[in-house]
């Protein structure tokens, strides 16, 4: 899939560069796909991408997720450059982005939350940031901290204080 | 995915990164029970700069009005009654009637976001700050200076606290107090005294200012931008800062037609102030806008 995403955009003209994952997988992709990432795009800037951009902080499945959305969104970044071909419509877009975070479960959504703000993608953090946001709506505490696995460290006491004061957005 | 990434994933995200997505929640319902989920999240949340960056995310919603009556002097006189906004819950609704948590002899004097000024008939020395949503309760004990003791409360009012953006509990608030100083001789017929106190948290301060008239509930005009306006016999137009809780005088708009007005309904001679159908209003942004009924 990671070799399937990075071969589909040679097409599109532009220098490539080779991303490698913290478990050393490499993607090769444009300049105009990886410079979505503000990090690469300053490394890009800086002429050092010669030898690869090593990301030890981001998993391979996690960078081929990010490799995969950022040349969906090669289009509307590069729009500019006449020679990119729009890679796809806005509606495919929206479509791809909505089934990305949709199908994440939550560890991957994390991590790839964590991969967005590493690489310093500002459309994948906030849909992603978005995606949880979302998760929480209209859930009870006990329910939130059952979707992301938290524990509650609140003595009782401190809880019933918490409930009193909040009282107005509680139903029960 | 290895199953142990279950137990502690959000550990992962730091403080910066679960604040960009408690910004994004949908409501100010959601955020409160998300601040009830653990102590980190807690934290997070009642953070001031957290605070400060959210709230003008989710505009306040508005529970209902409680409606006072008619006023005599100070008090109004009957207990508040409580018109709920149709949207609110039946919960919602009892959390806020005030038979539930409003003392029968406790009288409704002012409001400002989401708290309730009370106070008992003829004393301002028992006064009392509460935010019905939480059953909080702030009781003030008015600064025991001379001149406040020779003095008769004509007013008080609620004002949002130092941070500036809405009262934020009952913890961050001003009462602003005016009186009218009793003295021997005639000319302080028309002199008052304003008392701000502040509350911030556990501590409070209070500054006392000596005015050339009498700020009564009467002649008081409205609140605009933290401000509160009132508007005296000669047609001045007395400010109170909320922010500097320094008070200027301005003049009315000088035109024919206010002239006339003015002159009707607020006679200086009689020392009576009538209701003068004038409004300051709140037209955003802090700014003032004048609005009058005039009836002929």
């Amino acid at each position: 899939m990671a070799a399937a995403a990075a071969e589909a955009t040679t097409d599109g003209g532009g220098k490539m560069i080779i991303l490698i994952s913290a478990d050393g997988k490499r993607f090769e992709v444009t300049e105009a796909v990886a410079s979505q990432s503000q990090l690469i795009s300053n490394m890009i800037e800086d002429d050092c991408t010669e030898n690869g951009v090593r990301l030890p902080n981001v998993d391979g499945d996690i960078l081929t997720m990010v490799v995969d959305y950022c040349n969906m969104h090669a289009g509307d970044a590069a729009a500019a450059g006449d020679t990119m071909k729009a890679s796809s419509t806005e509606e495919e877009l929206k479509k791809f982005d909505a089934e990305l975070v949709q199908a994440l479960e939550n560890p991957v959504l994390f991590k790839l939350i964590l991969a967005a703000n590493f690489l310093n993608i500002k459309s994948l953090l906030d849909m992603t940031c978005q995606r949880v946001a979302d998760m929480m709506s209209g859930k009870t505490p006990e329910q939130m901290r059952e979707t992301f696995s938290i524990e509650n460290d609140f003595t009782p006491e401190e809880e019933a204080a918490i409930r009193q004061e909040n009282a107005w957005a509680f139903d029960d | 995915m290895d199953d142990d990434d279950h137990s502690d994933f959000l550990d992962l995200v730091c403080d910066d990164l679960l604040e960009l997505i408690l910004l994004r929640l949908d409501s100010s319902t959601t955020l409160a029970r998300a601040a009830s989920v653990c102590k980190r999240w807690r934290r997070v949340i009642a953070c001031d700069a957290f605070l400060r960056r959210v709230r003008p995310l989710h505009p306040p919603t508005i529970a209902g009005h409680y409606c006072t009556g008619r006023r005599t002097s100070f008090h109004c006189e009957g207990p508040a009654a409580f018109v709920p906004s149709p949207s609110l819950s039946a919960r919602g609704r009892s959390l806020f009637s005030p038979e539930e948590f409003i003392p029968s002899d406790m009288r409704v004097i002012d409001s400002c976001g989401g708290l309730l000024l009370l106070g008992w008939r003829d004393t301002f020395r028992r006064i009392a700050v509460c935010e019905p949503a939480a059953r909080l309760w702030r009781r003030l004990r008015p600064a025991a200076v001379p001149e406040v003791a020779s003095s008769r409360l004509l007013g008080a009012h609620l004002l949002p606290g130092d941070d500036g953006a809405a009262a934020t509990g009952a913890t961050n608030f001003k009462v602003v107090y005016t009186f009218q100083r009793r003295r021997d001789d005639d000319d302080a017929c028309h002199s008052g005294m304003l008392m701000v106190t502040s509350v911030n948290g556990d501590s409070s301060s209070w500054s006392s200012t000596t005015l050339d008239e009498r700020l009564d509930r009467r002649n008081f005009v409205g609140r605009a931008g933290g401000s509160l306006y009132w508007l005296t016999g000669d047609g001045a137009v007395h400010v109170l800062d909320g922010g500097t809780s320094e008070v200027t005088t301005h003049a009315f708009p000088d035109t024919e037609m206010w002239d006339c007005f003015l002159r009707r309904e607020m006679d200086p001679g009689r020392r009576t102030y009538h209701d003068t159908g004038v409004r300051v209003v709140d037209s955003g942004g802090g700014a003032a806008t004048t609005a009058a009924a005039v009836t002929r």
